[in-house]
């Protein structure tokens, strides 16, 4: 069913359409309050369906008009989002709408640590520029007006405005819906998707290579479009997957002689051309590449292979329907694949994965742990008060499943006040090695108290764990959380989840525990983390972040 | 489209807007509840994406039942 929704969603709008659809499946709750200077109702009630194909269901809590955004924030809310037509606001001059806003937002900010999304319309360029600058924590700003201008006159329908309290059409509400509820939303609140799984025939081109052979396929426009957008997803830190039932030979061959598609052979991390069940292929996509499967968009023209890929796991699936141009604007908004920022480690992640292929062949080579890290030479870099670096520590403690310590998932604001408290309250590592580049794979975020350093988590990136680094680098970290204050003792906040044995494992370990409690807090003195003996092969380094005013 | 068959659609289009079972009878907006001025903006934008066609401001108040609609939409599909 959720590809039969796909053309109503991402075709002609057409609200009947988007009223018809009415999810028969699971959905996640995410509440978002609206502070609303016109009316909201119009898109509030366009975004279910868009939620639903996400599996997601929005739960609104609308504010009373407000030109002041003064009001009292009330209840709870994952999201805030901030709803302003600019033009009610005719007290302010020129020039004074962005340090208005900006203060406003501040005040907010006192009030709650949700990310806070800001749909502010309109705004000059140079508002935009101020706001995009302002030190805002997780707060962000949706460009309505490159929207409005790529719909013109049809951004606005006067006719309404005076009973639906927006001067908003309905082409333009129905389009907010669309990214609140698929792109903006999503990305304050769930992980990323890390994965696009995709098939070959009839979803990267038109035909079946088996049977009219690779020269033959057709790579329609609206093909190479979807190509074209894939590859640019993928630029931007998304690792490619290719699933697909055919022969290796036939593969190879379309790759070597297909120098028009915009996809090579070489983007995609991991291949599975096998004649096997598709459910089966992705799983092991998953562990090649040590994410959930949940973290996996599959794309295949085939329904009845994405009712049983869907059937068999958490996997996001796309129909990859006659007009692939629809593929690509379905893609794009599934939940999670829309990040308000590309990280360095985004974009690292396919190098890095790679190489991990070679780092397990010299780990079962046998060597001991001094020669394998020798041949490794690993490059350590710890980070005391990274301000820079909260977003990443932030994606990190979210995204993170397995080497998560206490699985808070705190949000960017509460790792800034933790930082503002104490800049030895935040601490990143980043690693860097003979065959790779990292970046940051490693946080520590705690606070101290008296005589009690209180370790609130840690997460290590997947893509960091087996390289037998673990004690050396969290040790080190702990020693520079301590610093320069005079806790006696380490308390760790343990909890047991999912996915995160890992973390668990190594806690229990390190602080000489059999085995530990669903939930718990670990003791272990302060001496514990004076004992370290790294290899010589170890380069260590230690910076300290700016100071917060 | 014949006008008995138009006015069971739009009815079957209120009923979706307001998420109410669609009546065998007339639906008229004084006796629902549900159908409120932001309800009402919401059914205008639904007919206008579903049939093609934009009504003029000064229609708005005249829909006030699912047949008042349909007769208000009959002579613009006809054309």
């Amino acid at each position: 069913m959720r590809a039969e929704w796909q053309p109503r969603l991402f075709g002609i709008p057409d609200r009947a359409a988007l009223a018809e659809c009415v999810a028969d499946w699971p959905v996640r709750d995410i509440r978002v309050r609206v502070h609303r200077n016109h009316g909201f109702e119009p898109v509030a009630s366009a975004a279910a369906p868009y939620a639903a194909w996400n599996s997601l269901a929005i739960q609104w809590s609308i504010g009373m008009y407000d030109d002041s955004l003064s009001g009292e924030l009330h209840g709870d809310a994952d999201v805030d989002v901030v709803w302003l037509d600019t033009a009610r606001l005719t007290g302010l001059a020129d020039g004074e709408m962005a340090p208005w806003l900006v203060s406003r937002l501040r005040q907010m900010r006192e009030q709650t640590a949700n990310p806070i999304v800001v749909l502010a319309w309109p705004l000059a360029a140079d508002a935009r520029e101020s706001l995009e600058r302002a030190p805002l924590t997780a707060i962000h700003f949706p460009d309505l007006d490159a929207m409005a201008n790529a719909l013109g006159p049809r951004w606005l329908d006067m006719r309404a405005e005076s009973i639906s309290g927006t001067r908003l059409s309905n082409r333009a509400c129905l389009l907010v819906a669309g990214e609140l509820a698929c792109r903006w939303l999503p990305a304050c609140v769930l992980p990323p998707i890390k994965c696009i799984a995709l098939d070959l025939d009839g979803t990267l081109y038109a035909g079946v290579l088996g049977e009219d052979g690779a020269t033959a396929v057709d790579l329609t426009e609206a093909h190479r479009m979807l190509q074209e957008c894939i590859a640019a997803m993928r630029r931007n830190g998304v690792l490619l997957a290719l699933v697909s039932r055919n022969d290796r030979a036939d593969v190879d061959a379309l790759f070597a002689q297909r120098h028009d598609f915009p996809l090579r052979l070489d983007d995609f991390s991991a291949v599975e051309i096998t004649w096997e069940e598709k459910s089966v292929a992705l799983a092991r996509v998953a562990t090649q590449m040590r994410i959930g499967l949940d973290a996996i968009a599959f794309v295949d023209d085939n329904p009845g292979e994405l009712a049983s890929v869907a059937s068999s796991g958490p996997v996001v699936t796309v129909h990859a329907g006659d007009d692939a141009c629809l593929t690509a604007v379905a893609l794009d908004h599934v939940a999670g694949m829309f990040r308000w920022h590309t990280t360095r480690e985004d974009v690292l992640r396919d190098t890095d994965l790679r190489m991990s292929v070679a780092r397990a062949t010299l780990a079962a080579a046998g060597a001991s742990a001094d020669d394998y890290m020798r041949s490794l030479r690993p490059r350590l870099e710890y980070h005391v008060g990274a301000i820079g670096d909260v977003a990443r520590v932030a994606d990190l403690v979210r995204k993170t499943n397995q080497f998560n310590l206490a699985l808070t998932r705190m949000s960017e604001v509460d790792i800034v006040r933790r930082l503002e408290r104490h800049s030895g309250n935040v601490v990143t590592i980043a690693l860097a090695d003979r065959l790779s580049d990292s970046g940051i794979i490693a946080a520590l975020v705690g606070s101290c108290d008296g005589d009690t350093l209180h370790v609130e988590e840690i997460v290590v990136s997947c893509r960091a764990l087996g390289r037998r680094l673990e004690d050396v680098m969290l040790t080190r970290a702990l020693q520079l959380m301590a610093e320069g204050r005079a806790p006696t003792q380490v308390v760790f906040v343990v909890q047991q989840g999912a996915r995160n044995s890992p973390a668990r494992e190594w806690v229990a370990r390190y602080s000489g525990n059999d085995s530990l409690p669903a939930s718990c807090r670990i003791a272990i003195p302060i001496a514990r983390v004076a004992v370290r003996t790294p290899s010589t092969a170890i380069v260590e380094t230690v910076r300290y972040g700016e100071t917060i005013a | 489209m014949n006008a008995a068959d138009l006015e069971v659609e739009v009815r079957r289009l209120v009923a979706l807007i307001l998420k109410l079972p669609a009546d065998a009878t007339d639906m008229r907006r004084s006796d629902v509840a549900e159908w409120d001025s932001l309800k009402h903006m919401e059914i205008v934008f639904a007919l206008e994406d579903r049939y093609h066609v934009q009504f003029d401001e000064s229609e708005f108040a005249a829909m006030t039942s699912s047949s008042a609609i349909a007769a208000l939409l009959q002579p613009r599909l006809e054309t």
